[in-house]
């Protein structure tokens, strides 16, 4: 038997909303230790890691592993009818057919409860080794949000640069190129400042179609947190305060001729 | 052509290995595709023709036919665009061994002009269009045209020494391409590690391709590389007969019985199943010498025909079958050079408008798809198992589903047969 009872319930809503363009089936992780998301895309380009500890929760109970067979589309659609200050009450029986989404509201004194039907999802798991990254940008998630959102008028492919000078985002295409760099800077607000960590330079190229589809999490988190390698996917972190963490990984493009089969 | 029944045997054996993966999925991939199989098809899809008219090959105004150059530049340059990079295999001399088959392709031919001559006295427009597509050969000049348009695409071409699917599978085992592209489940035999099926794109919106996994398949009907050949060729291949009244179960379940063709000849009952000749030479030698020693004036001549083939003939069948499987001729890895390059427009552009007569404002807008096509995929998306390791599933779950599965199979088919005891 799972029981988790979540007071803020538009987390949840906005974990389920920040992956449903990205991918169409996931698996939903139970454990002791709290749920948890990984699945790739369909093209196997990207990979989102989802993770939110039992201690997130008000209420939380999982006898035994479960995991959950999630159209995640369909998963949207249910939280599409949760109220803004409603808690999500998550239930599943141990050999479940069906996920049961219950919606309450003090306020008004309703509770409203859907069943979504599971399916079996047979998805491939990857292992992601815990190494360090070169470089480690820590910037407002909706700065992150409007400069992907506008290089993508110019071009489908984005160079991102991390020097001493600061995070430099390049594109170029058939109508001409754009150049965005952002300094390293403390602001008033914590929220608002950049920070670079940095050990070397690294420059890699992406497509921003993903990291668009990766800034659907921006609700999530105040802040974004990039790390990059050199020739190593790109992490695009959004934490959800110290609870848990909606992490996108992109495999870069690279240059013709060292190419790893 | 190919393998009967192992699609549907796979199908129902060892699921796990056949799946659908859509077109995108692909992306960067370099698949060696079966252009013989591709031309054919194009020669027999790429037509003209309405109720009235006898469907027909395009042609250009020499009345040569160039269905298949159609097909094959518009399909390159769907391959390009979705970030494809293609591969085409071309095939090189039959193997001696398949003289068989081909003489029985041979008299279908035959066959088939004797009733188009017939539809066309009748006026019998379908049947026309029928017979005349059971007429297409894709002769050398097809070829050697299809190789020119691509050197021209810039898209590198293999000319096999023997089998195009062998040079594929080949090629796909030595790492320099991912997969074979073809509709020949020969290449899964060959074992190339993927085998790409329906790559079509008959139906633009819902492109979905068949992907089959070798390990998976032979995994799945737990057998060895050397019984799938023998299963194979017990199924029926291109180069030999196969026993008469051994379907596709029967056949998967003597190989697991008794590991190999040359046990199983021993162990079946002659009687119920009839061995091709072929398969047994030696008894057949016997017989004749008995046949011949029985009747005391016989054709002395009959034998000594029979002695100087007795050497070649005395080999069965399917061991020459099976050689053919697992040591084709095939280019060496270090002999083959994979290039993309960008296409040559002018020549292109004269090559299909002045030899082929294809429209010109049709071929440009083409080329700049292909030439964009090429620059947007210069520098490729890596994936994330370039990456990361696959975490290996934990059998005992695997296990579980496995079995579940059969049963839910079984299940099934005691419902289908309860449903058709009813009827």
């Amino acid at each position: 038997m799972f029981e988790a009872r979540l007071a803020n319930g538009k987390t949840l809503k906005d974990i389920i909303e920040s992956i449903k363009d990205l991918v169409n089936d996931a698996n939903l992780d139970c454990s002791e230790e709290g749920i948890s998301i990984q699945c790739m895309d369909s093209s196997h380009v990207s990979l989102v890691s989802i993770s939110l500890a039992a201690n997130a929760f008000d209420h939380y109970r999982c006898d035994r592993p479960l995991s959950l067979g999630l159209n995640s589309a369909n998963m949207a659609k249910i939280f599409k009818m949760m109220g803004k200050d409603d808690s999500v009450v998550l239930k599943a029986e141990d050999e479940p057919d069906n996920l049961t989404m219950m919606f309450e509201n003090d306020k008004t004194d309703t509770i409203a409860d859907f069943e979504l039907k599971l399916m079996d999802i047979d998805n491939e798991q990857l292992g992601i080794p815990d190494t360090p990254y070169k470089c480690t940008i820590q910037m407002p998630a909706g700065e992150f949000q409007r400069i992907i959102r506008d290089l993508q008028v110019l071009g489908d492919a984005c160079t991102i640069s991390c020097t001493k000078e600061g995070i430099r985002f390049t594109v170029s295409g058939s109508i001409g190129t754009g150049n965005i760099l952002i300094r390293a800077h403390d602001a008033e607000k914590e929220e608002n400042s950049v920070k670079i960590e940095m050990e070397e330079p690294v420059e890699l190229s992406f497509a921003l179609r993903y990291l668009n589809f990766f800034t659907k999490a921006t609700p999530l988190s105040a802040q974004v947190v990039l790390c990059m390698s050199p020739e190593v996917p790109i992490v695009v972190d959004y934490p959800i305060e110290d609870t848990g963490f909606v992490k996108f990984y992109l495999a870069p493009k690279i240059d013709e001729g060292d190419e790893e089969e | 052509m190919g393998i009967k029944g192992l699609a549907k045997l796979l199908s129902d054996e060892a699921p796990d290995c056949i799946r659908e993966v859509e077109l995108k999925s692909l992306h960067g991939r370099k698949i060696a595709i079966d252009a013989s199989m591709s031309i054919y098809q194009f020669m027999i899809a790429v037509r003209t023709g309405s109720q009235s008219n006898p469907s027909a090959m395009l042609t250009n105004d020499d009345g040569e036919p160039t269905s298949h150059i159609q097909g094959m530049f518009n399909r390159t340059i769907r391959y390009m665009t979705e970030g494809l990079r293609p591969v085409f295999v071309f095939d090189g001399k039959p193997p001696s061994f398949k003289s068989g088959e081909l003489l029985k392709r041979r008299e279908k031919r035959e066959k088939a002009e004797a009733a188009l001559k017939t539809a066309e006295e009748e006026g019998d427009v379908e049947e026309q269009g029928k017979q005349s597509k059971r007429l297409v050969r894709a002769g050398q000049k097809e070829n050697e045209d299809c190789m020119r348009l691509l050197e021209l695409m810039g898209v590198p071409i293999v000319k096999a020494p023997c089998e195009a699917e062998a040079q594929a599978a080949a090629l796909a085992k030595a790492g320099l391409v991912y997969a074979t592209g073809t509709e020949d489940m020969d290449a899964l035999t060959f074992a190339t590690p993927v085998l790409l099926r329906k790559m079509t794109f008959a139906n633009a919106s819902k492109s979905t391709i068949q992907q089959m996994d070798y390990k998976a398949a032979i995994d799945g009907l737990e057998l060895t590389h050397e019984q799938f050949v023998d299963l194979c060729i017990m199924l029926g291949c291109d180069y030999c007969d196969s026993i008469k009244g051994v379907g596709p179960k029967t056949a998967l379940k003597l190989i697991r019985e008794h590991g190999n063709i040359e046990t199983i000849l021993k162990k079946i009952d002659r009687k119920k199943f009839t061995v091709p000749d072929a398969w047994v030479p030696e008894e057949k030698a016997q017989q004749n010498k008995d046949d011949n020693s029985e009747d005391e004036e016989g054709d002395n001549k009959q034998e000594e025909d029979n002695k100087s083939d007795n050497e070649e003939n005395l080999i069965p069948a399917y061991v020459q079958a099976r050689k053919l499987f697992m040591n084709h001729e095939v280019l060496d890895k270090g002999s083959v050079e994979l290039k993309w390059k960008p296409c040559q427009p002018e020549a292109l552009t004269k090559f299909l408008v002045e030899q082929m007569g294809f429209s010109p404002d049709r071929v440009s807008s083409n080329i700049e798809k292909l030439q964009n096509a090429y620059k947007e995929h210069s520098k490729p998306q890596l994936r994330m198992t370039n990456f990361f390791t696959v975490k290996p599933q934990d059998p005992e779950k695997v296990a579980a589903k496995r079995k579940a599965l059969k049963e839910k199979n079984k299940a099934n088919a005691k419902k289908a047969k309860a449903g058709k005891k009813k009827r």
